[in-house]
């Protein structure tokens, strides 16, 4: 049977909302499931959820939010068991670490006449190559790292954030706080382990 | 404003989420005080670590094609 003009002209809509927003959504999908089949599974059973409730989609509302609020939900009901997560971190130790503090400290110790605080910061900064990055988030657990990837990578606000994880302001906010102090934390660990600090 | 309270509200601030008279407030604190700014810059440099990391991998091409004949009628 040939497809009738109405299929026709939803398929583009839908296409032309949505496949732009691909590679935007397979990074997430990477973030989440932490390897790249899963990744490829998430992203296309995204797409046909969001496919098959289009209806549902409110033409001149955020495509982006709508269609990663099906991804986020399709993550966490399918895909968030099959790889253990981290321990949960101790949040004690945690809660006052600061990433910042500890490199000063740091570059005090192993240079006194280099001691520029912000600076020199920076420039240890960039001893951090993407890989740290992404290995430090893979160990975050799932719900402090997908909070931040939302406002980090995505830009999302709270409020955004909080409809699409479906939590209240205040937990979004406790939990983008707190998973950017783990990602710290664990970044000064690689630090330490792989001699990225001279001086040491 | 107090140091302490800059740094409370420095996540918010740096995410854009406070109101203009609280983002105001803290700013004008962080134009003063070289600790909380130096801190600010900070978190502002890992925030745009976090996204740079994470936006730069392509959704192989078999997968838009995968998902393309999937959303044939
Ligand atoms: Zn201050």
């Amino acid at each position: 049977m040939e497809p009738n003009r109405n299929d026709q002209a939803k398929n583009k809509e839908f296409e032309e909302l949505f496949l732009p927003l691909l590679d935007n959504l397979y990074n997430i999908a990477l973030r989440m499931t932490r390897n790249p089949k899963d990744a490829e599974d998430l992203v296309q059973e995204a797409f046909l959820k969001a496919f098959r409730f289009f209806h549902r989609f409110e033409r001149g509302t955020n495509a982006r939010a709508w269609i990663l609020t099906i991804l986020t939900n399709t993550f966490r009901t399918r895909y968030r068991k099959k790889k253990a997560e981290p321990d949960m971190v101790d949040f004690q130790a945690i809660e006052n670490f600061c990433l910042a503090d500890e490199l000063v400290k740091e570059i005090s110790a192993s240079d006194k006449s280099q001691a520029r605080g912000a600076e020199a910061v920076t420039e240890m900064l960039k001893d951090y190559v993407s890989d740290d990055i992404l290995k430090a988030l893979e160990s975050v657990p799932e719900q402090f790292r997908l909070a931040v990837l939302l406002s980090d990578v995505e830009g999302f606000s709270y409020q955004e954030i909080s409809e699409i994880l479906g939590i209240s302001v205040g937990t979004v906010k406790s939990r983008i706080f707190r998973g950017r102090k783990i990602l710290q934390k664990l970044l000064w660990e690689f630090a330490k382990e792989r001699g990225i600090l001279k001086g040491n | 404003m107090t140091c302490q309270e800059a740094v409370d509200q420095l996540y918010e601030y740096l995410d854009a989420q406070l109101d203009n008279a609280n983002a105001e407030q803290v700013q004008k604190h962080l134009d003063l005080c070289k600790l909380c700014c130096d801190h600010f810059e900070f978190e502002k440099q890992m925030k745009g670590l976090v996204h740079n990391s994470c936006v730069n991998q392509k959704a192989p091409s078999f997968l838009k094609d995968k998902i393309l004949n999937s959303l044939k009628p």
